[in-house]
Parts: structure tokens; C-alpha cells; sequence
């Protein structure tokens, strides 16, 4: 009797203490997790930027398309809780060029962003349930930029130029398509070209309100960094193709605890891409593959991405 | 007193055109070359070649402002009947066109677009007739940015003399042939493809309701917003142009999730063009047939199924987990239980005639089955609408834009009935009907105050809203703001 007492007791105290626990749970909020920004149209690169804006008034239109899998990974080694374990999106962009300027609006819309529930290191995490079946329309967190090259002609060995960035909260943070604030990125870019080499590199902050102490949130503004080379072939046989093979390396890190295993984000593709300019226009396909270096902070485990852009007067 | 004046005002504007027939069909729903836009601009200062583009961008912006005057009815169902009192509504739209060439007889055009809504009692009450085309069934009053189109267009050359296609939204300046085939896929409005009416043109720039905007009994499956995804066929031959189109429905009627298992459900759309000239002035006739295979409710089996037991009920239907508009009246019956695979078929002409002088006339009638639910657009089971606009040369006013149109449309007797006991459908449903069909007169100025803004004043007078007789008539006033670069 007495252990039916002790046990009827026991059971009663977890009874009461386990809601308490669950009750002590945050709730982790949405944020914006895609880290691939894609350059703007006509600069060249999957996320870096050739500066070789040139010439008289021209636009460009690119449609980006990436996969990543499991860019949101959350909980020590043996508990991991992939709270987003595939995510796609398409982007739309179009940028206007004129001599050495150049503007652009990039729109994204999720394909998919789906994984699992649960929880981690205290907080409860809801996995985003989007398609394109219940989300056929969504733009998310549309970028508004410009820049500028200051240093160095189109085809210089060496370009240096700015740009700024202004992303306008649309979206759904329960979607993990947005922070539900304005952000805005500003860099400094320097790329070139010496015979067959091309490279490209920046350097700057992300400008961003939100902090979220959950394991895996944005930890406010970060620093981001990248840089790419690759090497130029241009097909004897075809004049009007040329074609750059290159790896690009970019990530981030918040500046609150810059370089810490958990706030910072590296990533690593191997991209190529090919060209063919025509008096009228210039086509160009993009295709990258690769991953996380350091899959943290929204770095996937793996990503393919392709672009296809047009340029025209 | 007001009836007389919108009478005098019709006439006014049926009087000219009337006159000898000169000119193009009236009015503009396309940039005009004079315009101050991006691309003309560009164009005039060299940086451009209208004629043969490689990209081009266009924007827009709209604000309609309408209130609803009070009214008289003897009974309001709230929450699904037109509200009696003073009500205000209003749209903002703000749109940009991209179009880029892919290649050669591609083209690539994304429209991303802000709205900004607030209808006229949640947008209930009101039938074929709505008084705002540009209210959407998700709107909201914080705007919303979001992709209406993303489509892609290839050309192909049959052959035959060459036509000029002017640089437009969503149309690259290029030189074609009169005979070619044009496919196109991807996510767009059907009324981007099919009943083109150059007389009606762009809403945004002419009559403010729905009625006048395409067929108010076409029911084109499309997400909440009227945009599809699928893809359409056109074959033009001389002055002869067939189409088809296959388009996506909802997952749920008038919901914005999208279905699309287009093998299993699917609106199909076939058109039969003939351009003509009438006494040297253009024309065009064209035949419009859909059969939509989507899940929807049968008013007969709502009925039915309500009257053998009536625990399938309104009221019923989410306790059940099925999807019916929120009606928790026991006392009725209810689509939401007899939702099934089902046919939906109509049939309808459009007609459109310049008169000369910047003048043109429209009219257009459909007739749907009117057995099952409205899906995507609106109530009406069969509709006519028929109007006159004009542009304001002959008082030189040559951007001004005026317009007069009438509208009437109706419901099945198994529409009505469903009604009459309780039934509420996407945007009806008063409780009780005496039924009679709806009908819509409306007027419209637009005054161009510098070449690309246009402010409008309207007035709409709305007989028997939600084809009810015993609520009504209302009368509603509006204005809109409209600017184009």
C-alpha cells in the first residue's frame, strides 16, 4: 500500500511538473533564413558582382532558382532538429544599367520550405508548411539596391565600387521567409580580370534589428564577406561564347559574437557559367553547386542553384 | 431626381456616337505613343527602340474610392447581405510590368503588384455586379506585394502580311506576321489571353465594375486574386484567331490555394475571333466557350441532401472539418456537404464596334449551366452587359475618357431556391429571395489632368443586389485616381 501511495504521489508530481516544463518552452519566431542573395542581373557572378556595368542605357532580367537542404539545423550532435530541412525559391530580378551605374529589384518567391517540428536547447520550434499549392503568389522581402563602380573602367584589371541595398519586409515569419522588418545590406565590391583569370570579392554589413537568442536566429546586423575566381575560356570556335568556371566562398557572421561557431554561416560553390553576346543582346546560364563549410547560421548542408539572364539595350 | 439625371447623362453619351464612323475603336487600353512613361522617354531620347525592345517596363497606379449611400431592405442576413447603411470602399494598386526577350519570338514578362483593400461589407451582397473590379477575395487593408504573373510566351511565324505590335504592359514591341501561333504558360490572368475586348480595354482606365470588366457568368477557375496558372494556345489567321486554354482552379471555391493536378481539375476555355471592318471602322466578334472540371457543390444536391437530413446543415459543416464560407445558421442548407467532382459548362458572345470620333461600343452576354457553386469570379449564372466610350477629341479632350454602360445578370432556378432556404454561396446569400435579375447602370469621366493621370468620377446604380427584389435599389458613388509610366 504504501508503494501504491509513493507511486500515486510520484505520478502526481509529474503530472504536475511536466506541463510546467512544456510551459517553460519559448516559442521560436520565423525569421529570414535565405542567405543566397543572388547578384544583381548582369554582374556576372552567382552572388559576387563583376562591376562591368558599361555603355549606354541597358536592362537585364535574370530567373534564379535554387534547392537547399537543411539550411535551418538546430540542438547539440546526436538531438539535431532539422526545423527546415528543404527549401527552394525562384527569383525574379531586373536591374538598369547606365555607364557605371546600376540599379535593381529582386522579388523571391518560396517554392518549397518544409521540416519537422520540436524542440531545442528550450525553445519549440514550428517547421514552415509551404508550397506552391497554398502559397501561389508570395513575394518575399523584395531588394531594392543600387551601386556604382568608382574604380577602374568595365574591363579594368581592377574595379572597386559600392552598393546599398534596401529589403522591405513581405512575407510571413511563421513562413521563415521573413524578419517582418526593413533591412538593408551595404557593401564595398572590388572585382577584375587579368588574361584568363576573373575574380571578385566584397565586403560588408547586414543591417538587421532582429535578435533572437534561439539557437539558429539572427543575432542582429552581420558582417559578410565573400569573394570568388574562376577561370576564362573563350571557345575559338565560337567568338561570341565564354564561358567562367570558379569557385565562390561567402558567409556572414553576426557582429555581436563575430566569428563564434554559432553565428557564423560559410558557404562554398562551385559555379559556372556561359555567355553568349550577340549585337542585340547577351544570354547568359549559371549553374552551382556546393555547401556549407561551416553549416551554421542558415548555411545549408548542400545547395544547387541556376540562373538564367538576358541583357539588351 | 437622380434617375433622371443619370438617364440625361446616358443620353449625352449615346448622342455622339451616333455620329459618321472615322478613326480606331475607342478607348485606349494601351499606352499611347505621346505618353509620358519610362519606355516613350527612353525612346525619344535614343536609349530605346519601341520598335523591335528587348526589355521593356511599364508601372501603374490606382486608388478607387467608392461609397455605398444607404438603402432600404426589409431584411439583411449579416455577415453575407450588402450592409444598408453608408459604407465606404476603396482599392490602391500599384503595379510594374517587366518583359524581357528570351530569345528570338520569346518573351518572358513578371508582374509583381501592391494592393491595398477594403470592400463593401466583406465583399458580400452584391452579385454579377461588384462595384470595383479591383477587389480581391484576400484583400486586406495593409498592402499586400505579391507576384499576379509570371509567364512566358513563345511566337511562332505561320506566314502572311506583317502587323506591328506596339510596346505595351506585358507586350514587347515587335514586328509579326498576321498569321502565327502564340503559346503561353505559366501564371497568369485568363482576361490576359482571352476576351480581349478593345472597346472595354483596360479597367483601370475605364468602367470601375466587374460587370463590365469580362462576362459576369464566366467562370473562370482562378486563385482569390483572378490569376491562374496553365498554360493557352492561339492561332492567328488573317483576320480569323482560335484559342484554347487549360488553367488551374482552387483547391477550395473563391480560396487562394491553388490545385494543381491539372489533369484532374481544370477550367478549359475555347475561343473563335473574327476581326471585321463595318463601314470602315474595326470590329470584332468573338464566341466563348468554358467547361470547368472542378470540386464544387450541386444547389440541387445541397438541398437534397439538407431536406433528407437535416443535420447536414450550414451550421454542421465544420464541425465535420468541411469547407463552407462560416455560416452557422442549422436552419440551412450547405454546399460544404456535397462537394464533388463536378462540370460546369457556359457559353457566351462578345462584340465590339468602333463608331468613329474616338467612340466605341461593346457587348457581351454568357450563359452558364447555373448548377453548381461559383468557383472563382462571381454569382451570376447569366449575364449581358452592353456599353458606349469614348475619348474626348470632339471637345478637345483627347485623353479624357467617357463611358456609359448597362448590365444585368441572373441565377438558376436551383441557384435561387439553395438561396431562399438559408444557403449562402462566395458572396450571396440575404436569408430569404424574391428572386429577379440584378442589374447594374454605370457612368464614368475621366479627366486626363497631365498625360499619364486620369482622376474619374462614377456613378453606379444597382438594381435587386444579390438578385434579390426585396433589398435595394443602391446607388453607389466613386472616384479613381490613375497614373501610368
Amino acid at each position: 500500500m504504501p508503494s501504491s501511495r509513493a507511486l500515486a504521489l510520484v505520478a502526481g508530481l509529474v503530472a504536475l511538473t511536466a506541463p510546467a516544463a512544456a510551459a517553460a518552452q519559448q516559442a521560436a519566431q520565423g525569421f529570414a533564413l535565405e542567405r543566397l542573395t543572388p547578384a544583381p542581373p548582369g554582374a556576372g557572378w552567382f552572388m559576387l558582382d563583376n562591376l562591368d556595368m558599361r555603355g549606354p542605357l541597358g536592362g537585364a532580367l535574370a530567373v534564379t532558382g535554387s534547392f537547399a537542404a537543411e539550411p535551418l539545423r538546430v540542438g547539440a550532435d546526436g538531438q539535431r532538429l532539422s526545423v527546415v530541412s528543404r527549401e527552394a525559391f525562384v527569383e525574379f530580378a531586373a536591374a538598369a544599367s547606365y555607364g557605371r551605374w546600376r540599379a535593381w529589384l529582386a522579388l523571391d518567391a518560396p517554392l518549397v520550405l518544409a521540416g519537422d517540428d520540436g524542440s531545442a536547447g528550450g525553445y519549440a520550434y514550428t517547421a514552415p508548411h509551404v508550397n506552391l499549392g497554398n502559397r501561389p503568389d508570395v513575394l518575399f522581402d523584395p531588394r531594392l539596391g543600387v551601386e556604382a563602380r568608382l574604380i577602374g573602367d568595365a574591363s579594368a584589371p581592377f574595379r572597386f565600387g559600392l552598393s546599398a541595398e534596401l529589403i522591405v519586409p513581405n512575407g510571413s515569419r511563421a513562413d521563415d521567409v521573413s524578419d517582418g522588418t526593413f533591412r538593408g545590406i551595404a557593401r564595398a565590391l572590388a572585382a577584375g580580370q587579368r588574361g584568363w583569370l576573373e575574380y571578385a570579392a566584397d565586403l560588408g554589413t547586414h543591417l538587421r534589428w532582429r535578435d533572437q537568442p534561439a539557437p539558429g536566429g539572427p543575432r542582429g546586423s552581420e558582417l559578410l564577406f565573400g569573394i570568388a575566381a574562376g577561370a576564362r575560356i573563350d571557345p575559338a570556335r565560337a567568338p561570341t561564347l565564354h564561358v567562367v568556371v570558379g569557385p565562390e566562398v561567402f558567409g556572414e557572421t553576426a557582429w555581436r559574437s563575430a566569428f563564434a561557431w554559432d553565428t557564423t554561416g560559410l558557404e562554398a560553390m562551385l559555379t559556372g557559367r556561359i555567355q553568349w553576346t550577340t549585337p542585340a543582346r547577351r544570354v547568359g546560364a549559371k549553374l552551382g553547386a556546393g555547401g556549407g563549410i561551416d553549416p551554421n547560421f542558415g548555411a545549408p548542408a548542400w545547395r544547387v542553384a541556376l540562373s538564367l539572364d538576358v541583357e539588351g539595350p | 431626381m437622380v434617375r433622371r439625371r443619370a438617364v440625361l447623362l446616358i443620353a449625352l453619351v449615346f448622342m455622339p456616337a451616333a455620329s459618321p464612323a472615322w478613326g480606331q475603336a475607342a478607348p485606349p487600353a494601351e499606352h499611347e505613343d505621346s505618353a509620358f512613361d519610362v519606355m516613350n522617354v527612353l525612346a525619344r531620347r535614343g536609349l530605346h527602340d519601341l520598335g523591335d525592345e528587348s526589355w521593356n517596363l511599364y508601372g501603374q497606379f490606382t486608388y478607387i474610392s467608392s461609397w455605398k449611400l444607404p438603402f432600404q431592405a426589409p431584411y439583411t442576413n449579416p455577415g453575407y447581405s450588402l450592409s444598408t447603411s453608408l459604407e465606404r470602399s476603396f482599392t490602391g494598386s500599384f503595379t510594374l510590368f517587366f518583359g524581357a526577350r528570351l530569345w528570338r519570338g520569346a518573351e518572358l514578362y513578371v508582374v509583381p503588384e501592391v494592393i491595398s483593400e477594403q470592400p463593401l461589407s466583406g465583399l458580400h451582397g452584391i452579385g454579377g455586379a461588384i462595384q470595383n473590379f479591383e477587389l480581391q477575395k484576400t484583400g486586406s487593408t495593409t498592402p499586400q506585394l505579391y507576384r499576379s504573373r509570371t509567364m512566358l510566351r513563345q511566337t511562332i511565324p505561320l506566314g502572311g502580311a506583317s502587323v506591328s505590335e506596339d510596346s505595351d504592359p506585358m507586350q514587347l514591341g515587335a514586328t509579326l506576321t498576321r498569321r502565327r501561333l502564340v503559346v503561353t504558360a505559366g501564371n497568369f490572368t485568363i482576361l490576359d489571353v482571352f476576351d480581349r475586348n478593345g472597346v472595354t480595354g483596360d479597367p483601370r482606365q475605364t468602367f470601375l465594375n466587374m460587370a463590365f470588366m469580362t462576362y459576369a457568368a464566366w467562370d473562370f477557375p482562378s486563385d482569390a486574386r483572378g490569376y491562374s496558372w496553365g498554360g493557352t494556345v492561339e492561332m492567328y489567321w488573317d483576320d480569323w484567331a482560335v484559342r484554347y486554354g487549360r488553367i488551374t482552379p482552387p483547391q477550395h471555391p473563391n480560396q487562394l490555394e491553388i490545385d494543381f493536378r491539372l489533369w484532374r481539375y481544370y477550367g478549359d476555355q475555347v475561343e473563335l475571333e473574327h476581326r471585321h471592318q463595318l463601314g470602315g471602322a474595326p470590329g470584332a466578334i468573338r464566341l466563348l466557350g468554358y467547361r470547368n472540371r472542378v470540386e464544387s457543390g450541386s444547389f440541387d444536391e445541397a438541398v437534397a441532401a439538407f431536406d433528407a437530413d437535416a443535420s447536414r446543415n450550414a451550421a454542421a459543416c465544420q464541425a465535420a472539418n468541411l469547407f463552407n464560407y462560416g455560416s452557422t445558421n442549422a436552419l440551412a442548407p450547405d454546399l460544404c456537404w456535397v462537394r464533388r467532382p463536378h462540370i460546369k459548362l457556359g457559353i457566351g458572345i462578345d462584340l465590339e464596334q468602333s463608331l468613329g470620333a474616338g467612340f466605341g461600343a461593346f457587348f457581351r452576354g454568357m450563359y452558364s449551366d447555373g448548377r453548381t457553386e461559383v468557383v472563382a469570379y462571381n454569382p451570376a449564372d447569366r449575364s449581358i452587359a452592353l456599353g458606349v466610350l469614348g475619348k474626348g477629341a470632339r471637345w478637345r479632350r483627347p485623353f479624357d475618357l467617357v463611358g456609359a454602360g448597362f448590365g444585368m445578370s441572373w441565377i438558376s432556378a436551383a441557384h435561387a431556391r439553395y438561396l431562399g432556404l438559408g444557403g449562402v454561396d462566395g458572396f450571396i446569400g440575404d436569408g430569404a429571395i424574391r428572386q429577379a435579375p440584378e442589374g447594374i447602370a454605370e457612368i464614368f469621366y475621366s479627366f486626363n489632368v497631365a498625360r499619364a493621370i486620369w482622376l474619374s468620377a462614377d456613378f453606379q446604380h444597382l438594381w435587386n443586389p444579390a438578385f434579390n427584389a426585396d433589398r435595394g435599389p443602391v446607388e453607389i458613388v466613386g472616384t479613381r485616381v490613375h497614373a501610368e509610366f
